[in-house]
């Protein structure tokens, strides 16, 4: 039996009505701190409210069409959100089949294979790149990568294949803002931030057990593979989780290397647009039906990533029990 | 037929040179980034960067907006960010009312930033419409919120975080002298964990400066720069605006790349400072 | 043998496990505090079992037993500050100066004034030395800088800091040594004036010259206060104090004259702890 002294913070409670002097001043404080608690809650409803009240009309215009459709013509007045949707959730998925490889390769590489005495720093520096905002990134991809990728990848391609067979098709396109730009340099993006988490979950294996693992004459991919990854494997689902979330909602790293078309993209090298993407470029002149259109998809974008949190969430606690 | 013994040397090989071949990509990718923005930067910078507005080739309009925009979001977000976090640190327990907002909180801190731009320009619209002044939804005081708004989810995480790692003796020996836990918290608890409390303003603030969705619907944009308080009561423009709207002129793609090497060495200081500082209050 | 002695010699309250207690308390007139039949429960846990604590005005009264006992829990009554933690309840009587102390009508600020507390682990504030120690007499008066540099100086000379200390009053409290932090906070605590300092293991996170240093303080610190002192260390305790409670497992099985405790101990129990054949 264990006289339990130490308790974390949140195991107290203040019991307001015992203090005499400066009883008042104690509620108040209190009430301070709730409300800005509240506030949050407030803040969140809002953002969904603003967004719900600012887009009904297109959603009472155009009804369940709005998601299946990818009109987008200003002269009638119709508006379907279902391209920048498709283009959200393809850059996405893209960009995630892309940067997560790499990120556990990158972070593997670090943890086991770097000399220790780089390790640290290029670990710092990564940390950093992830600070660095996205429209850097979409400078970026626009003058050095999209050029890059025409001249050295679609070029070749085209001129390779038949243009009327299904890779011609495929791999048709256009070039400087496509499907294909925007999701490796949303790729990029996530890399140093989900290279971040997965590392550090790798560090937080006990070194007993990778010990452990190598005295029993693993291999460092046996390792890796056996031990480590399904030691933290909750953690990394979460923070691919919460990767995917960050691709879903880029806004300037997409916006200056996607085409902005609002069709289906035909090829992986075809313009298309996200939806977060279509909002940016089009507000500007947007009125009426049409800005009521954009700020709907905003809301779909909102919910999509709301679910893909809750999902990370539940992921990672019960990672916890 | 191969041993098992080679098969799992084989294994092994590829997946090192896989890693290894990952860990180039990103380094190839990232270094060249970095290349490109210091280089283009670098060769755009002059002293009229930092004197003439963007149409006369300077970026004035573009820093003062992001400094003046950035500081009042901040003051905004430290208030309320601190006030909530000291909440779910030393107040909620192990109430729903704070698993709800801790949820919220994280969710605030993923959603999309463009979004946060857009219902705070619904909302300015709608209010100032109603008011009778529509004219002035688009303001610097709307991009504030709008930034504040973004950085208050990063505020109350590090507040609870660092709170959080605050000893509960040190609670308790405030406690026992008789001081109320109000007192406690403001005078001991808040001053133990100032070095954390500053950090993750540093940090909010970082990222709240590379911030452009959120902008485009309610700083919006401006050719000057703002002399005074009360231009913040106008469309103001901001660093992140200029590049975006300076990229796609060929007379102005140097100035652009100059904007986003600014931005970028201001969010690496400020990271910098910011692990420093984590590193001495850690000792 | 007063009337108190007899009672409590005799009426032997029968506990949970049958073991006996053996009380010798003081008067009772010369009481400032005593607690009776206290039980204290975490949760659904009970932790303490029917505690009678008897603490004689300006003296030194040592709680000791082995790790989980409960003597650090029968301390933690004697302020309330257990009453930070919802899940921890206390039931009994605690009589203090003629008033109930867990009653719900004590006002546990006031409590806090008279009666102080140390903690295991030095807590220095972050804040000055000078602001340490004027810290709790800011919360009750207001004094003038003249009454306050007094209180200070007095404080921390009493806690055998001054010396030390006053060429740098306005540095911060945590830049100090350990040994001297743990004194810092004694100057602290007896700046209010209490008129019991509570001090739960003060010494088990010093070195061995800041404790005897330590120890020094609590010697001449009995002239001017009660001490109640919870300590592992049996050296410490028979060095120290004048009365001994002998605690195990959330009971209190021997109390006394600490030189009868530890020459000619009643309980086998305290027998066996005292001579170190348990702890």
């Amino acid at each position: 039996m264990t006289a339990v002294v130490a308790e974390t913070a949140s195991d107290m409670q203040v019991q307001a009505s015992r203090i005499v002097r400066g009883s008042w001043g104690e509620s108040l404080f209190r009430a301070a701190c709730l409300s800005a608690a509240t506030f949050l809650l407030v803040l969140l409803a809002g953002v969904m409210g603003a967004l719900l009240v600012g887009g009904w009309p297109a959603f009472h215009q155009f009804g369940f069409g709005f998601f299946v459709s990818s009109t987008w013509d200003t002269n009638n007045d119709v508006y379907g959100a279902a391209g920048p949707i498709f283009g959200t959730l393809a850059t996405a998925a893209i960009s995630l089949f892309i940067a997560l490889p790499l990120a556990i390769g990158v972070a593997v590489f670090l943890v086991e294979f770097c000399p220790k005495v780089l390790a640290q720093p290029i670990s710092t520096v990564i940390d950093l790149l992830a600070g660095i905002p996205s429209i850097v990134y979409g400078m970026w991809g626009f003058f050095v990568f999209a050029p890059l990728v025409a001249n050295y990848i679609q070029t070749p391609l085209t001129s390779a294949l038949n243009p009327d067979g299904f890779w011609g098709k495929f791999f048709a396109g256009v070039p400087n803002g496509n499907l294909f730009v925007a999701s490796v340099v949303l790729a990029i993006m996530i890399l140093p931030y989900m290279t971040s988490v997965f590392r550090e979950l790798m560090l937080s294996v006990p070194s007993a057990v990778r010990e452990a693992a190598y005295g029993l004459g693993c291999t460092p991919f046996e390792v890796v593979r056996s031990v480590m990854i399904p030691f933290v494997q909750r953690g990394m689902i979460g923070g691919t989780m919460l990767g995917l979330g960050r691709a879903l909602g880029e806004t300037m790293a997409v916006t200056f290397v996607i085409g902005n078309t609002h069709n289906f993209p035909k090829g992986l090298f075809d313009a298309t647009s996200t939806i977060a993407s279509t909002i940016a470029n089009e507000f500007a002149e947007a009125s009426g039906l049409k800005l009521a259109s954009l700020i709907a998809m905003g809301l779909i974008l909102f919910l999509i990533t709301f679910a893909v949190l809750a999902l990370a969430r539940m992921l990672l606690n019960s990672n916890k029990s | 037929m191969m041993s098992r013994a080679a098969n799992r040397r084989i294994a092994n090989t590829i997946f090192t040179v896989s890693c290894y071949f990952a860990a180039m990509i990103a380094v190839v990718a990232l270094a060249s980034l970095f290349v490109s923005l210091f280089w283009n930067g670098f060769s755009g910078l002059s002293l009229s960067t930092f004197t003439k507005d963007s149409q006369q080739g300077g970026l004035l309009n573009g820093i003062l907006g992001s400094l003046a925009m950035c500081a009042l979001g901040m003051v905004f977000a430290l208030i309320i960010g601190i006030l909530a976090g000291t909440w779910l640190a030393e107040y909620s327990g192990t109430s729903k009312l704070g698993q709800y907002v801790r949820f919220m909180n994280d969710v605030l801190l993923s959603a999309p930033s463009i979004l946060i731009g857009l219902a705070v320009y619904t909302y300015f619209y709608m209010v100032l419409k109603a008011a009778g002044y529509p004219q002035y939804t688009y303001s610097g005081i709307a991009g504030a919120t709008a930034l504040g708004l973004l950085a208050v989810p990063i505020v109350v995480r590090t507040t609870e975080d660092m709170l959080n790692l605050q000893p509960s003796a040190l609670r308790e020996a405030g406690v026992a002298l008789g001081a109320s836990r109000g007192l406690v918290i403001r005078q001991i608890i808040w001053r133990s964990a100032r070095t954390g409390l500053l950090t993750g303003g540093l940090l909010a603030f970082a990222r709240i400066s590379g911030e452009t969705a959120p902008l485009l619907f309610t700083a919006l944009g401006n050719d000057a720069h703002i002399t005074k308080l009360s231009d913040l009561g106008d469309k103001v423009s901001a660093l992140p605006l200029l590049i975006n709207s300076l990229y796609q002129l060929p007379d102005s793609v140097s100035l652009a790349w100059t904007a986003a090497l600014l931005i970028s060495l201001a969010v690496l200081v400020v990271n910098i400072i910011g692990r420093v500082l984590a590193a001495r209050g850690a000792r | 043998m007063t009337e108190t002695a007899v009672r409590a010699a005799i009426d032997i309250p029968a506990n949970a496990t049958g073991e006996e207690q053996f009380m010798t308390a003081p008067p009772s007139d010369k009481l400032v505090l005593e607690t009776r039949g206290l039980n204290f429960y975490y949760g659904t846990h009970q932790t303490l079992f029917d505690v009678n604590l008897p603490v004689e005005k300006n003296k030194v009264t040592a709680l000791i037993g082995p790790s989980g006992c409960g003597k650090s829990t029968l301390l933690r009554t004697l302020n309330r500050i257990y009453s930070l933690y919802p899940k921890q309840r206390a039931e009994g009587e605690i009589v203090f100066d003629g008033s109930e102390v867990l009653s719900s009508a004590m006002q546990v600020d006031k409590l806090r004034e008279r009666i102080g507390m140390v903690f295991q682990k030095p807590t220095p504030f972050p804040m000055s030395i000078y602001d340490n120690v004027a810290f709790g007499v800011r919360l009750y008066h207001k004094k003038s800088k003249a009454q306050m540099d007094e209180i200070v100086e007095t404080s921390l000379r009493r806690a055998a800091l001054w010396d030390e200390v006053k060429d740098k009053l306005s540095q911060l409290g945590t830049g100090l040594s350990g040994g001297q932090q743990q004194r810092l906070c004694v100057a602290r605590g007896i700046a209010v004036e209490p008129e019991i300092l509570l001090l739960d293991e003060p010494a088990s996170a010093l070195d061995p010259i800041s404790t005897a240093k330590l120890e020094e303080t609590l010697a001449q610190l009995k002239k001017d206060f009660t001490i109640v002192i919870v300590t592992h260390n049996l050296q410490q305790a028979a060095r120290l104090s004048d009365y001994t409670g002998f605690m195990f497992l959330g009971k209190m099985i021997e109390f006394g004259p600490t030189a009868e405790l530890f020459q000619s101990p009643r309980a086998q129990r305290t027998r066996d702890y005292v001579t170190g054949r348990f702890g």
